[in-house]
């Protein structure tokens, strides 16, 4: 379960301060596949990274399960990016010189495994998103769907249990986007906690419950 | 710390080409530094051979003209002598003569022989020396010669040593102020350094008939004695020694002075330039490498990476760059520069661990990460 309490996210200093989130009180169980929306502006990629641990808040608790995350190290918190959560993002954030197999092992590089097991993860998941034939392709190689997978495989190659989108769909053609959704709602049927930050209402309304967050609150749960 | 070896290479292999330019441009921004020191030097050199210029240039110089065609008889030594004698019995009168090079320790010296009013004129300054110095200068009853020595002696000698010059003992009176130069009339406009030189006297009762036209060429004359001047001129005339010429100091301490400070700020500009250019170059190739990768390290600090990671792969190839790049310098040949290359590879990396600290504290990858909205 994923827990945010009074949490609060501040940019800047003085006259350039800027409130990113003022307060936001959220929970997420696990194996919940919750949509965010709002509009551009409203805090909720801030939302998303201090979730993924990418960035810290500046005041308030966050916790997943009983463990107090704002408080981790860094070293802490890069594991539990490793481990914990997958990220999809809408520009997928690929490295352009790497190809789909180097992309998708990126996050083996910070784990310990031999390079046998690495290769099976890896193959197994270009297999389950079938990538086969662009498995030595480079981004610039692949369509945005292709991408899309390559990062969602990514996401899942150390077994993450957190998935989180931003905007995974925004940059795809709706027949993409449909065929992205379908492999999200599947990995959420397997008991994974999926997070989807959007501002598509056709994409929020496949999720299990939308949250809506302006100017940096959130103000609206619904299932 | 191996992983992110491994990164570092794997990294510089997938962008080969990228790789090679920076350290293409890298050292070229070594060479310019190089150029830098070298020129720099040249212009502290000019500057310093500003101050080899006389400090009173009110004076005459006589110009021997033609004088191959002197011919070597009794007659005419005794006229040359005769004229020698007038000269020298002017008061004032000032003798810098450097046509007699010699060997010492099988190493060509310059050899300024000069009377005792050349450290004033020229404000030369002396180093170490004995007691008395300039009265031992001036004359010695006991026989012994008398030597000052350049700067650049004193790693071989002390004051007080002998030195052999052609089969003769010198003592060293002193040693000649580090830095220390003359620009003699009648010389191209040129300043010579006097770090490697040696001064003696000028003993006037051993000059060969051969050698007195020689130093009546080296002999200057205070504007005031512009009669006595013309004595010798008329004594000269006629007797038909030599075709003499007589010329102001001034004049052409004016001319060395204006050539001089021309270079002196020609090597100036040069200087700035390649400091110039060969920062700017540094700091654009820190900068590109730190927005270039800046979302690559977002993507890797998603998936697990430290900032720390980030860093040390930032430091490693930058590390291998300069290694490369200074290699290359060398190759190309650096010589005074090398010691600042070497220094400046230190402080370059320096630089981008200190760059990449600060970007990399408040860097947020979030930002990198963000969705276009």
């Amino acid at each position: 379960m994923i827990t945010l309490k009074n949490i609060h996210k501040t940019y800047g200093k003085g006259n350039n301060r800027l409130e990113a989130l003022k307060g936001v009180d959220l929970t997420i169980n696990t194996g919940e596949m919750l949509a965010i929306m709002g509009a551009s502006g409203s805090g909720k990629t801030t939302l998303l990274n201090i979730i993924g641990t990418i960035d810290r808040p500046t005041s308030g608790e966050y916790y997943i399960d009983s463990v107090r995350m704002d408080e981790l190290s860094v070293k802490e918190m890069a594991v539990f990016r490793n481990r914990v959560f997958g990220f999809v993002m809408q520009d997928y954030s690929l490295i352009s010189h790497y190809s789909a197999i180097k992309n998708i092992m990126l996050p083996l590089h910070y784990i310990k495994l031999s390079r046998a097991e690495k290769k099976l993860r890896v193959m197994r998941l270009i297999e389950a998103m079938k990538l086969e034939n662009r498995k030595d392709a480079l981004p610039s190689q692949m369509s945005g769907g292709q991408k899309q997978r390559v990062a969602i495989a990514r996401a899942l190659v150390n077994d993450a249990n957190i998935l989180l989108c931003d905007e995974p769909t925004g940059a795809l053609d709706s027949v993409t986007a449909m065929e992205i959704m379908s492999i999200l709602k599947k990995l959420n049927s397997e008991g994974r906690t999926v997070v989807i930050v959007t501002h598509d209402q056709s994409i929020a309304k496949k999720c299990d419950r939308i949250v809506e967050i302006k100017d940096g609150i959130i103000f609206n749960k619904a299932n | 710390m191996f992983k992110n070896i491994r990164f570092c290479f794997e990294h510089i292999r997938l962008n080969a080409l990228d790789f090679v330019f920076k350290t293409i441009e890298t050292t070229i921004a070594f060479l310019l530094i190089s150029g830098f020191v070298t020129t720099s030097l040249n212009y502290r050199d000019y500057g310093n051979q500003i101050k080899g210029l006389m400090k009173n240039a009110d004076l005459m110089t006589v110009n021997v003209l033609n004088s191959e065609s002197v011919q070597d008889t009794k007659k005419n030594y005794k006229n040359l002598r005769r004229i020698y004698d007038m000269l020298r019995s002017i008061p004032g009168t000032l003798i810098v003569n450097n046509e007699y090079p010699v060997t010492i320790n099988e190493t060509y010296t310059e050899r300024y022989q000069v009377t005792d009013n050349f450290f004033d004129s020229y404000g030369i300054h002396v180093t170490d020396p004995v007691n008395n110095w300039k009265e031992r200068f001036r004359s010695d009853d006991s026989g012994r010669k008398y030597l000052l020595a350049g700067n650049s002696f004193k790693k071989t000698y002390n004051t007080g040593d002998l030195i052999d010059i052609q089969g003769e003992a010198y003592q060293i009176i002193g040693f000649i102020e580090s830095g220390s130069s003359v620009a003699l009339p009648m010389q191209d406009y040129q300043s010579e350094s006097l770090d490697k030189a040696i001064i003696t006297p000028i003993y006037d009762g051993e000059i060969a008939a051969s050698d007195l036209i020689s130093y009546i060429r080296s002999i200057t004359v205070p504007s005031k004695e512009a009669e006595a001047l013309l004595d010798v001129k008329r004594y000269n005339l006629k007797n038909a020694v030599l075709e003499l010429d007589i010329l102001s100091c001034r004049d052409q301490m004016k001319k060395v002075r204006k050539a001089v400070i021309e270079k002196e700020v020609y090597y100036g500009i040069i200087a700035l330039v390649f400091i110039f250019f060969s920062v700017m170059s540094m700091l654009c190739m820190i900068l590109q490498m730190i927005t270039d990768y800046g979302r690559e390290y977002a993507i890797n600090i998603m998936c697990g990476a430290q900032k720390n990671d980030i860093t040390v792969r930032i430091i490693l190839e930058a590390s291998m760059m300069l290694s490369i790049s200074l290699g290359l310098s060398l190759i190309a040949g650096v010589n005074a520069g090398f010691a600042v290359d070497a220094l400046v590879s230190i402080l370059y990396i320096g630089m981008i661990v200190l760059i990449t600290a600060y970007k990399i504290r408040y860097y947020s990858p979030g930002e990198n990460l963000r969705s276009v909205e």
